[in-house]
């Protein structure tokens, strides 16, 4: 077989071909993988920069935690003992004319602003640490707390709870940030919902803990945008945030505010300490 | 079954044929289109129809390398045109220019240089050089964007266009040694027709990912 000039030139254009197509593939797999790194690399960061921003909302919500509680039990202790002691005062005071009936009037009149007093102290103290979650749980907190609500006659709440071991088993930090959510969605009812009825039932589903709170007001009738950039609902969203909590807010209908909350029970802290 | 019936079906019909696959996508996504995946989609079909009239021609014994130089101004506005949408608008004007350059540099080559019957082995590389050009400027554009490459719809087109131009320089250059039908000639010919194969599904693959949420970014 003799080779031409023709043929020779044949081999190297096709060696030339297939060297450029190969260059041509390696470089576009290459940027390809580069271009996938810088975008692993990117998420990566994005990931430790949300991370960070979560252990200072943690915190940022413990601390917050923290001081709320010191502020109640010194409240109770210190200005409620101190009241207490006045009322006792009064009462054994022995007036040089004891059927004096300003006297008697001003007595009582001080007895009672002194119980009232004794009673929003109390009050204060127990929204800013409540001591009924520490010692008996989030289901006994719920419930004293939805008592508090309808023996005001401000709101009629009904709790329905169907995950009593679940929510006895949840770490403080968890109990806590779900109370405070309930407490900020029923503060939120009774301040601009205009409703009289509210619900929250509480269950498990799968492995999760599923809150549906619900109120007959006139609801959302602003955009969900502007919505959720109100306080209370940021609080909410970022107590939420805290707990790797999710929710969703029902679609405006026209009738009431509804809010889902789910919690993954696999994230519940393995040191759970529901009594404190 | 014959080889040389192979090859005949293999880059008469197979590969020709294919061109239909981008242009189905095309259409179907018409709508979601923008406009440099609109001019790459008339480009294909009118590219599809010179190359059918060449088929014809040729299956009648008539010389068609005049019709390769329409084909390399053809070829050359298209792609120039869809780069001008995907490149600053400034650069516009420019790529105009370079359009009417090119067009006049190819027909003076068919007039008076390349007159015979010859292909334009000087225009066509040059063409393909200046399309390699864009594709690299594409890359190293967007080589630092923050998202997955898949998910740009024109990175697909762009490799398509890389690997047929880069790989089909050399072969443009020196197509009219190959014009008789020897064995290695037939060879190069299969293998810039799978190349051209691979540029299809790639284009394909572009037009289908139109449909998706994504979009290419003008490069600013």
């Amino acid at each position: 077989m003799q080779i031409t000039n023709n043929d020779n030139t044949a081999v190297l254009i096709i060696l030339a071909m297939l060297g450029v197509f190969l260059a041509v593939g390696t470089f576009i797999i290459y940027s390809i993988r580069n271009q996938n790194k810088l975008l692993r690399q990117r998420q990566e960061f994005q990931k430790a920069q949300l991370a960070h921003q979560k252990e200072l909302l943690k915190a940022t919500i413990e601390s917050q935690e923290n001081e709320r509680k010191r502020i109640g039990q010194d409240l109770h202790d210190d200005v409620g003992t101190t009241i207490s002691g006045l009322r006792l005062l009064i009462e054994m005071f022995k007036p040089a004319h004891p059927d004096d009936d300003n006297l008697k009037e001003f007595t009582q009149t001080s007895k009672s602003i002194i119980d009232k007093i004794v009673k929003d102290v109390r009050n204060i103290s127990h929204n800013l640490s409540p001591t009924t979650l520490r010692y008996y749980g989030l289901p006994a907190a719920i419930t004293e707390h939805c008592t508090i609500i309808n023996q005001s006659g401000k709101l009629s709440i009904t709790f329905d709870n169907q995950a009593e071991a679940e929510l006895q088993a949840l770490h403080i930090t968890v109990a806590t940030a779900l109370y405070r959510v309930l407490e900020e969605l029923l503060n939120n009812t009774i301040k601009h919902s205009g409703a009289n009825r509210a619900t929250i039932g509480i269950k498990k589903l799968e492995n999760n803990i599923v809150i549906n709170y619900n109120d007959n007001g006139k609801g959302i009738t602003i955009s969900h945008d502007i919505f959720k950039k109100g306080m209370g609902m940021q609080n909410i969203e970022s107590r939420l945030l805290n707990i790797d909590a999710i929710y969703s807010i029902q679609p405006y209908n026209g009738q009431g505010f509804g809010i889902e909350i789910t919690y993954p029970l696999h994230l519940n802290p393995v040191t759970a300490a529901p009594n404190g | 079954m014959n080889p040389q019936l192979i090859y005949n079906i293999y880059t008469t019909y197979f590969v020709p044929l294919c061109a239909l696959l981008p242009i189905f996508y095309g259409i179907k996504n018409y709508k979601s289109l923008s406009p440099p995946f609109k001019i790459l989609l008339y480009f294909i079909v009118i590219g599809s129809l010179i190359n059918m009239v060449n088929l014809i021609m040729i299956s009648r014994h008539m010389h068609t390398v005049k019709l390769f130089t329409l084909y390399t101004i053809v070829e050359f506005s298209f792609i120039t045109l869809m780069f001008s949408r995907i490149f600053n608008e400034r650069l516009r004007p420019a790529l105009y220019i370079l359009i009417g350059v090119f067009s006049i540099i190819c027909i003076l080559n068919t007039v008076y240089i390349q007159n015979k019957i010859e292909l334009n082995t000087y225009t066509r590389p040059i063409g393909a050089l200046i399309i390699v050009l864009y594709c690299m400027s594409y890359i190293i554009k967007t080589g630092t964007e923050e998202r997955k490459w898949t998910e740009d719809s024109f990175n697909w087109v762009n490799a398509g266009l890389l690997i047929y131009y880069a790989s089909g320089v050399v072969m443009f250059m020196f197509n009219n040694y190959f014009l008789t039908l020897s064995t290695w000639s037939l060879m190069i010919w299969a293998i810039i027709d799978t190349i051209l194969l691979i540029e299809y599904i790639l284009f394909a693959i572009g037009f289908y990912k139109c449909k998706l949420p994504t979009t290419t970014t003008p490069l600013s």
